[in-house]
C-alpha cells in the first residue's frame, strides 16, 4: 500500500522519510545556493563612501541648490564646490538662503564619490572675512544622457544610492531639498555629476518626480561655478534614450 | 483532529517541519549577509539596510514559491503530503520574513524626510502612467497585506468562525498575492539588476508553480452525466482497497467512494475542518482520514469519532453490473447509509 502521512502519527513519516530527507537537504542546499548566488552579484554601489566629519569655512550659494565655496587653492584655482544637505531626507535651503553670498562656517559629515562633495547633517553660521562670488563659466548647450539623483544618497550615503528602485528616496530627498545631481554616462568637460537646475537657474519645478531613476535623455545649457558644473534644463522635457 | 481550541496544537510533525524551516530561514540569510559580502566583486559593500532588503524580500519571494508548490506536488504524490501538513506555520514565517524586508525598505528610504512616513511612501513615487518607474512599491504592500491577512486569520478560531469554504476562499487569495510580489521585483529590483541570476532565477521559479498546478489539475475529470438519477462512478474494482476514487458533480461539491474491506461507501470529497480534499486521503484505522491535517471521519455516517463532532455529508451508491452508480443528491452531514457491500 502507497504511504500515506497522518500528521498526528509520526511513525507514519517512517516510510518515506528518506525521500523526504532528501527533499529537505535539496530545498536546504537549493537555499543555500541561491544565496550565495544572488548575494555575489549583487549590483556595485559605487565607491561613495563616508569621508569624516567636516568643518569648513567658503562662500554660501543658496540657488538653484545650496553649496558652499571653497576659497582658491592649488588644486582647485576656481575655488571647490561642496553640495550642502540638512539631517535626513531634508535640505537646508532656509539656512543658506540667510546667508546666500557671505562667508560661513558648515560642519557636518562629508561624503565624496568621483568628483562629487557632498556634506550632509549641515550646520551653517556666519562668520567674518571676504565672500567672493564664486566664477561662473557658461560652457554652451548640451544633449546629455544620464540619471537623476538626489546628490545625498548618490554619493554614498546609499549604497546604492541610485537606480528605479531608488526612485521614490531620490523624489523624497529631492522635494525635501536635497540638491539633485545629473550623473551623465558620459563625463562633460570631466565631471559625470553634475548639479541640476531648471532653465533659469531655479530649483527643479515638481515635474523632476516622472524622470528620476531611469536614463534619461536632456538638453540643457551647463555652466561651470567654482569647479562644479550645473546643468539648466528643462526637465519635463526629458526623454527615455 | 480538534475538540476544543488550543493556540497551537504542538506534535512531534509540527516541532520537525518549524524547526527545518527555520533552518533553512536562517541558512539563507546568514549566507546572504555574512557569507557572500566576501566573495563580492563590489568597489564597496551594499549598506546594511539595503543589504537586509535585498535578503529577507528574496528570501520571502522563495518561500512563497515554495508554499504554492507543496499543494500540486501533494496531488501528484502522497509523499510531498507531509510538506503540507504545517503549511499555516510555513505562511506565517513568510510573512515574518516579508515583513522584515519591508521593515527596512520603510526605515531606510520612506523615514526622516519633512513628510510622515506613511504619506511619503504613498506620495514617494507616483509615476503610475509609466512601466519602467512604475510605484512597484504598490504590488508590494498589496501583497505583504494579504500575507498579513492570511497570517492573522490563519488560527482554528478564524476558521471556524468564518466557516471553511469562507476561510478557503480567502486564503486563496495568496495567488494574488504571490502575483503581486512577482510585480513588485520585476518592476522594482529587476529593472536595475546588472545580472540577470535574479531575472532567471524568479522565471523558473514562477514556471514551477505554474506547470505543477497545471499538471496537478489534469488529474481532476470531468463531470459525468447523471443517468436516471444516477452518476456512474467506474468498476467498483478500479478502488484501492483502503483509498477512493473522486466523482466530479456538475456545479456542486466532488464526491468521495471509499472501498474498505469490500465494501463502498460515499462521502463529500471536501473535508469539514479545512476543505481539504478527503478524497485523496485514506482509510486509516478503520476511519477516513484527510490528507491535509490527518481530521477522521467514519465510512458510515461521515461523523468524525466522539469526541470529535465535525460531520460530512454521506451519499448513496448502488451496484450494477460491477459498476458504482451514485445519487449525486446529497443526505444531510452525518446521515447513517448502509456500506455497498462488493466482495
Amino acid at each position: 500500500m502507497t504511504p500515506f502521512f497522518v500528521g498526528w502519527n509520526p511513525r507514519s513519516i517512517l516510510p518515506m522519510s528518506g525521500f523526504l530527507g532528501a527533499i529537505c537537504g535539496l530545498i536546504l542546499v537549493l537555499f543555500g545556493g541561491l544565496a550565495l548566488a544572488l548575494g555575489t552579484t549583487v549590483n556595485d554601489p559605487g565607491g561613495g563612501n563616508y569621508a569624516g566629519d567636516r568643518d569648513i569655512v567658503g562662500t554660501v550659494v543658496a540657488e538653484p541648490y545650496p553649496f558652499l565655496v571653497l576659497d582658491p587653492d592649488a588644486a582647485h584655482p576656481n575655488g571647490h564646490a561642496i553640495l550642502l544637505s540638512g539631517g535626513g531626507k531634508r535640505g537646508v535651503q532656509e539656512q543658506a538662503a540667510a546667508l546666500n553670498g557671505r562667508r560661513a562656517r558648515a560642519t557636518g559629515a562629508a561624503f565624496k564619490r568621483g568628483n562629487i562633495d557632498t556634506m550632509v547633517g549641515v550646520g551653517l553660521e556666519a562668520v567674518e572675512g571676504p565672500a567672493p562670488a564664486p566664477a561662473a563659466t557658461p560652457l554652451g548647450t548640451w544633449r546629455l544622457t544620464g540619471e537623476i539623483c538626489d546628490g545625498k544618497c548618490v554619493s554614498g550615503v546609499m549604497r546604492p544610492g541610485a537606480g528605479l528602485a531608488h526612485k521614490a528616496c531620490a523624489n523624497i530627498c529631492i522635494a525635501g531639498g536635497v540638491p539633485p545631481v545629473f550623473v551623465a554616462t558620459a563625463p562633460v568637460e570631466g565631471s559625470a555629476f553634475l548639479l541640476m537646475a531648471d532653465r533659469n537657474g531655479h530649483a527643479l519645478p515638481d515635474t523632476f518626480r516622472d524622470h528620476t531613476g531611469g536614463l534619461r535623455r536632456m538638453d540643457g545649457v551647463v555652466d561651470r561655478v567654482a569647479d562644479m558644473l550645473i546643468f539648466r534644463t528643462d526637465v519635463a522635457m526629458a526623454v527615455a534614450p | 483532529m480538534s475538540a476544543r481550541y488550543v493556540p497551537v496544537s504542538w506534535n512531534t510533525s509540527k516541532l520537525v517541519y518549524d524547526a527545518l524551516l527555520l533552518a533553512a530561514i536562517g541558512l539563507y540569510i546568514g549566507v546572504y549577509l555574512w557569507v557572500a559580502p566576501s566573495f563580492q566583486h563590489a568597489t564597496l559593500p551594499l549598506d546594511e539596510y539595503s543589504a537586509r532588503m535585498a535578503a529577507f524580500g528574496t528570501c520571502a519571494f522563495f518561500l512563497l514559491t515554495l508554499i504554492l508548490c507543496i499543494g500540486p506536488a501533494a496531488r501528484l504524490d502522497r509523499r510531498f503530503l507531509p510538506l503540507l501538513y504545517n503549511r499555516r506555520h510555513f505562511g506565517v514565517l513568510t510573512c515574518a520574513v516579508a515583513l522584515t524586508h519591508a521593515n527596512a525598505a520603510f526605515e531606510w528610504y520612506f523615514s526622516y524626510s519633512p513628510l510622515d512616513p506613511y504619506v511619503a511612501l504613498l506620495a514617494g513615487n507616483t509615476s503610475f502612467r509609466q512601466l519602467s518607474g512604475f510605484p512597484f512599491e504598490a504590488f508590494g504592500i498589496f501583497g505583504l497585506g494579504i500575507l498579513l491577512l492570511l497570517a492573522a486569520t490563519s488560527h482554528d478560531f478564524w476558521l471556524a468562525f468564518l466557516t471553511p469554504r469562507l476561510w478557503k476562499a480567502l486564503h486563496m487569495g495568496l495567488y494574488a498575492g504571490y502575483t503581486a510580489v512577482v510585480l513588485h521585483v520585476a518592476l522594482g529590483a529587476l529593472q536595475t539588476a546588472h545580472n540577470p541570476l535574479l531575472a532567471v532565477v524568479m522565471t523558473l521559479s514562477v514556471v514551477l508553480v505554474a506547470s505543477l498546478h497545471v499538471a496537478a489539475s489534469r488529474k481532476s475529470a470531468l463531470p459525468a452525466e447523471p443517468e436516471d438519477g444516477w452518476i456512474p462512478a467506474g468498476p467498483w474494482d478500479s478502488i484501492p482497497d483502503g483509498r477512493a476514487i473522486v466523482v466530479p458533480i456538475a456545479d456542486a461539491e466532488p464526491v468521495a467512494i471509499f472501498r474498505y474491506e469490500g465494501r463502498l461507501s460515499a462521502v463529500t470529497h471536501v473535508c469539514a475542518h479545512q476543505n481539504g480534499p478527503l478524497g485523496e486521503g485514506s482509510v486509516v484505522l478503520g476511519c477516513i482520514t484527510c490528507p491535509w491535517h490527518g481530521f477522521q471521519y467514519r465510512l458510515e455516517d461521515g461523523c468524525a469519532p466522539p469526541p470529535y463532532t465535525e460531520k460530512l455529508a454521506t451519499y448513496r451508491l448502488k451496484l450494477a453490473d460491477g459498476m458504482v452508480l451514485l445519487d449525486p443528491r446529497p443526505n444531510p452531514p452525518g446521515t447513517y447509509v448502509e456500506p455497498l457491500r462488493v466482495a
